[in-house]
């Protein structure tokens, strides 16, 4: 349970539209293959960017995976609308 | 004997190619004219090798491998992102003097990481696309220093490996001419809450040190001091440093600079020009 996990699995689920179908088609089941705790997981599954960046994952690192995952640059509202929420 | 003969410091933010449509049209036409430029520069200085000094956005080196400063002495390819809007393909690099900066740097104390097979992000890939493909006959040597994964390179480690760089090129027994390109920068917040927002009297204070040749005082400035002010995007100017370490009694000259709201980033453009 880390950072490092955390940074670790967003990575792998981005570096490849391969690695992205294979996330989508099992989201726990890709994820479970990393040391993440059970919130970590869901914060991921949730695509729960802000309190991810809160707990100190790369920015660059989150808006990269959130592309990847949410049809490219064209999603970069709605990150940004997730980013300004309040925890 | 190979030389530098010059140096360029510009902005390679994604969205300048892949968004082009999405910004003013009077601002992008300058920013387009301004990577024109420096192409026609290329030309007028007979370059024919470009050493490219970028950095990665998380996206070529992941968590388990992340290198401080890295040279490709080999394949290049890409950009890696399919959405640049930037045809992907092979880069030609000149490897053997690649190689020798690597070799050198390692005399000099810089322990460089090195890629035998290196396919870029748009650190390298926008200015290559805009400032160096059009030139057929021009090689391209990236070098990739740590600036977006904490902990960051430091700016003298950077200002330094600028310097082994240009004494690597000056013992070099080709005849090759020989441009550098420091790229990223100015402010912009990448995938942070203040994503967005742009500080252009920042940027002008960076342009001002630059153009005033003020290495100490951009070497001296806080990371701490331009992620508040001018956002992680602005580390980015430790590239720039790189590339006046290896330029060090050139002049800088302003080329351009916008602020792109579009493109979320304040985008600068100097020269490094040496006295004819």
């Amino acid at each position: 349970m880390s950072v490092n996990a955390i940074e670790m699995a967003f990575w792998k689920i981005g570096s490849s539209p391969v690695e992205v179908q294979q996330y989508l088609a099992g989201k726990s089941d890709y994820l479970a293959r990393f040391n993440l705790s059970d919130q970590e997981s869901q914060l991921i599954q949730n695509l729960d960017v802000r309190a991810l960046a809160d707990k100190g994952v790369n920015t660059v690192l989150l808006v990269n995976t959130y592309s990847a995952l949410c049809g490219g640059p064209a999603s970069l509202g709605e990150y940004l609308q997730k980013m300004a929420a309040a925890n | 004997m190979a030389k530098i003969v010059g140096g360029f410091l510009m902005p390679h933010v994604p969205l300048i190619t892949a968004a082009r449509d999405m910004a003013n049209k009077a601002q992008a036409d300058i920013v387009y004219g301004a990577f024109s430029g420096v192409a026609a520069r290329l030309r007028e200085l007979e370059v024919d090798t470009v050493i490219i000094i970028g950095d990665d956005h998380y996206t070529i080196f992941g968590p388990q491998c992340i290198p401080r400063c890295l040279i490709g002495i080999g394949d290049v390819d890409g950009p890696i992102e399919p959405w640049l809007g930037i045809p992907q393909g092979p880069i030609e690099n000149n490897q053997p003097l690649a190689a020798h900066i690597m070799e050198c740097g390692f005399e000099d104390g810089i322990d460089w990481s090195f890629a035998k097979s290196l396919t870029v992000d748009h650190s390298v890939g926008v200015p290559y696309h805009l400032a160096v493909r059009e030139n057929t006959s021009v090689r391209t040597i990236p070098v990739y220093l740590n600036v977006g994964v904490a902990p960051a390179i430091s700016s003298r480690r950077a200002y330094q490996i600028g310097q082994s760089i240009a004494a690597a090129v000056a013992s070099w027994a080709g005849d090759e001419r020989v441009a550098i390109f420091g790229t990223g920068g100015i402010s912009h917040w990448v995938g942070a809450a203040e994503m967005g927002r742009i500080n252009p009297e920042y940027d002008m204070r960076i342009l001002d040190m630059v153009t005033a040749g003020d290495v100490d005082g951009l070497i001296a400035l806080p990371d701490e001091e331009v992620l508040a002010e001018a956002g992680n995007g602005c580390l980015e100017i430790k590239n720039w440093l790189c590339a006046m370490g290896a330029l060090p009694k050139a002049t800088a000259e302003l080329i351009a600079y916008e602020a792109v709201n579009e493109w979320i980033t304040g985008l600068g453009f100097a020269e490094l020009r040496l006295a004819s």
